[in-house]
């Protein structure tokens, strides 16, 4: 349904063009979004802008530090390290974002059918979070490593299936609050049918901290993920995500110092960035959280 | 009071018997036995170790032998190390990583309660940015990378601190402490930090401020119950990480904890190890997420008499 | 010698959205002794300018950029934050609007009442404990003993409020600045509340700043008045002559917006037309559900019992009642919101409560509710257009193409620009956003609107427009109108019959002016009585 676009009209600001406006003002959201939309579009280009590729080794040079033809240099088997930390990036942004959106689709729809059925079907779903919430589920997920082997589609299911349960919370709550706001209780009692309430009514203003926290589960997925692979028990050679390559850097830290330095350093900046967003995103959406 | 501590044991005793049924049934199941890997073994042998561990008898009957030796304490002889059981790794390597996670709460809850209510008394001013940014920084530096850093910078770079080992030489706890508590004390900070903004906004701390009462006063005896609220939640979960995040450490600055020794397991396919320290885990994590949440209800008032009553709408 | 005298006093809050001067070149003097009535609406900056002389405005946003507070000879604003916080709670109380926030929850009374003891009188623990159990008695808490240990959460509100009374007052101060005590409490408390000020004031020789919005109230308490708008002074004197004889145009609109007289129209309904609405036994109970170790145990709070009542054609009745006594139950449960748990309720002939599933659906078009909180009722996401369109595409009202006439009718009709159709909820005023509230449920030309508070939120100026809005459209349309509210001014000038609610039962009902007049239940005696009309005192 289209408001009229007749010129006599005089245009009204939404709430979502408000919160933009105070998402342009903050500097540090805007570099974080800057920086996270620089690293992916270096991880799709990947294939293509790489300098090596990620398994070509080159005995005779060995390790060496950063030099024109190597800008980050190269590890013990003379492998390029600039291929390897973009090569990395892919593993680890992707399992960051599939992990997120699992997380997402279950967390969300868990949430609304919890926050909006309420009463015993909200208290035994709510129940089950609880108590999984309460599991180890690093622990849970090195012993899946264990016993299925590692894999990259473990990987995902197993750290999506421990991030919903923050999103089924959070979505549960905002429903719930949401439920009990006076527009919802005149929706109903205008006699309008609950698809329409739920789409209409309901999803718009649940939308907002959906979009905060998912942006902030991005960077604990990739935390996780990479302290998986810097256990030994992510991702397998030789493939690379940045996880790995910071465990292969500590082991030669003294002697090649450049080896952890720059796969640490990507891997901060990036949860920077992402970091960075989410904040200004939450002080955007919700400016009652905000500092002021 | 007594009554929900009660039902929250009833809940948290099945959690755990779940927890050590799927994760028995899990190592079980897993494909290749554990001893795949070695090259064949003679029939007898095989005979003998089966015996031994039991492998023969049908899957229910292994269970409840083991649930039973469990609550004597004992979880079984090592397979990797058949000189050795898992109750003496534990009992060697749990005291060490306790000992870290304590202290690592200890640096993470002081720093980032500190950090989080200076940041709140004063925000938007640089007594806010400063601690915030230096929060920030610790969520974005995980511990596998802090670690190395400071061992660079203050073990090998100043020498002022040794790198390894755990009780062996003086100051050795600092450094894998800080590590450890970090990237916690971070978070905390931020959680403290936004529940202190939002208590010193309610009107119970205008009225104390009414009062005549001096700043100090009004932040650490009226809002600072309130606003430690979420960062009493925060515990459980915390406590679950720091105790997964001390392999890490104890791996990096080569602590001989529990972690170590858990990996080994993971990596050489010792069932009864894994098997052990999953479920002493577990049962360490369920045991502080019930005191955080007894901690959580008798802090609020409210919830102590009225949990069971429930109030009127 | 004035005992506090404020001159010239400006304060301004820097926001992200610009400067707000909230207090503009204020001056005002309370004597000692004497009680001083503050009134204004809501951003007069009465709070303000109070707020600012004890120096509690939050710092950030808000300074105080002139002007002297002279305090038995010191100027408060000059003062340091360590000279400032000895005459806080000790020589200049404060109490405000809600002490259900007002009060720590987490703390017992005890020890927020000795701690002003303890801090400032450094008393000992014990002889604070004395004092503090005193200072309950005096204002009118019994068993101060057993008290002393509760938190305040186990209070009722009018007692809370005492006991923030008890606290500004334990040092013996000789100001107290009363921000809105009574607006948060039930009109019978409110009364009680209000003598207890009067009496202490008395027996203390207290001097006090009594700020509200209710001129009735303050045309009681006060020996002078300040009137405040948009952050100026804009009257003073006596009562009696700014009341009754106001001399600036505020002043005058905000008097004759009291509507403290009986409905201004004629009935539009006849006695011997059928009954339109009529609820038959209408029982509601809530369920407070306790937890035995092992089950659950329940009991039953009845929150609606047993009611019964008729609405002709175009009448109005006004549902009166305290806090608790169920008139927003009884509303939301007429309306289908709620489920009742026995009992009728007829529309023009049809049976509406036993109504189920797409039949209900489709019958809501014919009652409709209007909420009290103008903010909340309102979809934030959605322009003024797609909320007044809305119910009429749903219930197929007209065709697609005749939808933007209809909505500038109904625009129309409430008194609002066709021209801000495309703008959102959080871009009106209260009032605006009241209207808006209106027209949707108008749109559907219901049979019956039930209204729950729907000017409690609004200040005293914007609630006479929509008073008179209400009045105008039931009469128009020939709805039937339920208008529930706990002011009984607001009542009288609204409806034709009046139902009086207690504790779930309507204890009597009738005719309005024949109600006021000659209430016979002891009940509506005491709400009747405790009603603050504008007072001459001389």
């Amino acid at each position: 349904m289209n408001t009229p676009a007749d010129t006599n009209y005089e245009k009204g600001r939404s709430l979502w063009q408000d919160a933009f406006s105070r998402l342009k003002k903050n500097p540090m959201a805007l570099l974080g979004l800057a920086v996270l939309v620089i690293m992916v579009t270096l991880a799709l280009l990947t294939p293509w802008i790489a300098p090596y590729s990620y398994e070509e080794q080159n005995l005779a040079l060995g390790a060496s530090p950063p030099s024109a033809t190597h800008w980050l240099g190269t590890d013990v088997f003379g492998r390029d390290q600039l291929t390897r930390i973009l090569y990395g990036s892919r593993i680890s942004l992707m399992v960051g974002f599939v992990a997120t959106s699992v997380a997402l689709c279950i967390g969300v729809l868990w949430g609304i059918i919890a926050g909006y059925v309420g009463g015993r079907v909200d208290a035994v779903m709510m129940r089950f979070v609880d108590i999984l919430y309460a599991l180890p589920f690093t622990i849970f997920i090195i012993l899946l490593t264990v016993v299925f082997g590692r894999s990259l589609l473990l990987l995902f299911l197993a750290i999506g299936a421990v991030e919903w349960l923050t999103m089924a919370r959070i979505v549960r709550g905002q429903v719930m609050a949401l439920k009990h706001q006076e527009f919802i209780e005149a929706a109903v009692a205008m006699g309008l049918p609950r698809w329409r309430i739920m789409l209409r009514h309901l999803a718009p203003n649940v939308i907002g901290p959906i979009i905060i926290y998912t942006t902030l589960t991005i960077p604990s997925v990739i935390l996780l993920e990479s302290f998986l692979s810097f256990l030994g028990l992510g991702i397998q050679p030789p493939q690379s995500s940045w996880g790995s390559l910071i465990s292969y850097g500590v082991e030669t830290m003294e002697e090649y110092p450049w080896l952890l330095i720059f796969p640490a350093l990507t891997l901060s900046i990036t949860l920077f960035a992402l970091n960075f967003l989410g904040d200004g995103l939450r002080d955007a959406l919700d400016p009652r959280i905000s500092k002021d | 009071m007594l009554r929900i501590i009660s039902q929250r044991l009833l809940v948290a005793i099945p959690v755990l018997f779940l927890v050590i049924l799927v994760t028995f049934i899990l190592i079980r199941l897993a494909p290749g036995g554990p001893f795949d890997e070695e090259r064949a073994v003679p029939p007898q042998v095989l005979e003998n170790l089966n015996k031994r561990y039991k492998l023969d008898d049908p899957l229910h009957v292994q269970f409840f032998d083991y649930l039973g030796n469990l609550l004597r304490g004992d979880f079984g002889p090592s397979f990797k190390y058949p000189s050795r059981t898992v109750t003496e790794v534990i009992y060697a390597g749990l005291p060490v990583t306790l000992e870290l996670s304590c202290y690592a709460l200890l640096v993470a809850m002081v720093f980032g309660i500190g950090a989080g209510v200076i940041a709140a008394m004063r925000p938007n001013t640089p007594q806010d940015y400063v601690p915030m940014s230096v929060a920030m920084v610790g969520i974005c530096l995980p511990s596998f990378v802090l670690g190395p850093l400071l061992i660079l910078a203050f073990g090998i770079g100043l020498e002022w601190l040794p790198v390894s080992g755990w009780g062996e030489s003086p100051g050795d706890k600092i450094l894998p402490s800080i590590t450890l508590g970090a990237g916690y004390a971070a978070y905390v900070a931020r959680l403290s930090r936004g529940g202190m903004l939002e208590t010193l906004a309610q009107d119970y701390i205008r009225t104390a401020r009414a009062k005549g009462l001096s700043e100090w006063r009004v932040v650490f005896g009226h809002a600072l119950r309130g606003g430690l609220g979420p960062v009493v939640s925060y515990a459980g979960p915390a406590v679950a990480g720091l105790l997964s995040g001390s392999f890490v450490v104890e791996s990096i600055f080569q602590i001989p904890g529990l972690g170590r020794f858990y990996l080994q397991g993971a990596f050489n396919r010792d069932y009864t190890m894994i098997l052990g320290m999953t479920i002493l885990f577990a049962f360490l994590i369920i045991v502080c997420n019930l005191l955080a949440d007894i901690a959580q209800i008798w802090l609020n008032p409210r919830l102590r008499k009225n949990v069971s009553a429930g109030g009127r709408p | 010698m004035a005992l506090l005298s404020v001159e010239h006093l400006t304060s301004r809050f820097y926001t992200r959205d610009g400067v707000i001067t909230a207090v503009d070149d204020v001056s005002f003097a309370v004597e000692p002794g004497q009680v001083l009535g503050i009134v204004g609406e809501s951003g007069s900056g009465k709070s303000v300018a109070c707020y600012s002389v004890l120096g509690l405005i939050p710092s950030p946003p808000g300074r105080v950029e002139q002007g002297r507070a002279l305090f038995a000879g010191q100027d408060l604003l000059q003062m340091s934050a360590r000279q400032l916080r000895q005459v806080r709670g000790q020589k200049i109380g404060m109490i405000f609007q809600d002490p259900m926030t007002s009060l720590n929850p987490h703390m017992t009374i005890g020890r927020q009442l000795t701690e002003p003891l303890r801090v400032h009188g450094r008393l000992s623990t014990k002889e604070a404990r004395l004092r503090a159990i005193a200072a309950l008695e005096e204002v009118g808490i019994s068993h101060p003993q057993q008290r002393f240990d509760s938190f305040p959460h186990e209070f009722s509100g009018g007692m809370r409020q005492r006991v923030m009374i008890a606290m500004a007052l334990i040092n013996k101060p000789q100001l107290l600045i009363a921000d809105e005590p009574t607006t948060a409490l039930d009109v019978t408390v409110q009364a009680q509340i209000l003598q207890l000020i009067k009496n202490l004031q008395r027996d203390h020789n207290l001097s006090v700043i009594f700020i509200s919005h209710d001129l009735g109230v303050v045309s009681h308490m006060a020996d002078q008045v300040v009137v405040m708008q948009k952050g100026q002074v804009v009257e003073r004197g006596n009562p009696d002559a700014v009341f009754f004889q106001p001399q600036h145009a505020y002043t005058q609109k905000l008097v004759a917006a009291l509507p403290n007289s009986a409905k201004p129209s004629a009935p539009v309904f006849q006695e011997q037309d059928p009954i339109f609405l009529q609820v038959e036994h209408l029982n509601k109970s809530y369920r407070i559900g306790g937890a035995g170790l092992f089950k659950r145990v329940s009991t039953r709070i009845p929150a609606v019992a047993d009611i019964s009542l008729q609405v002709r054609k175009g009448e109005i009745l006004g549902l009166v009642g305290e806090s608790g006594s169920g008139k927003s139950t009884l509303g939301r449960t007429i309306a289908r919101l709620l489920e009742a748990d026995s009992g009728r309720v007829v529309l023009a002939g049809r049976d509406i409560s036993a109504l189920k599933g797409e039949e209900l659906r489709l019958a809501r078009r014919d009652f409709q509710m209007i909420f009290q909180d103008p903010y909340a009722s309102l979809n934030p996401r959605m322009t003024v257009f797609d909320c007044l369109a809305e119910p009429l595409l749903v219930h197929k009202l007209v065709e697609k193409n005749r939808v933007l006439q209809r909505v500038n009718e109904l625009m129309d009709e409430v008194g609002l620009d066709r021209r801000m159709i495309r703008k959102y909820p959080h871009e009106f005023s209260g009032g605006q956003r009241q209207r808006i509230a209106i027209a949707r449920a108008l749109a559907m030309r219901p049979k019956l609107i039930i209204a729950d508070e729907p000017v409690s939120a609004l200040d005293v100026t914007i609630q006479a427009q929509i008073l008179n809005l209400l009045l105008q459209l039931t009469q128009k349309y020939q709805m039937a109108m339920i208008f529930i509210s706990h002011d009984l001014a607001v009542v009288r000038y609204l409806s034709d019959r009046v139902a009086v609610m207690q504790q779930g039962r309507i204890v009597e009902e009738g005719d309005t002016e024949t109600l006021f007049a000659a209430p016979q239940h002891s009940y509506t005696r005491t709400l009747l009585a405790a009603i603050h009309h504008l007072h001459r005192a001389g």
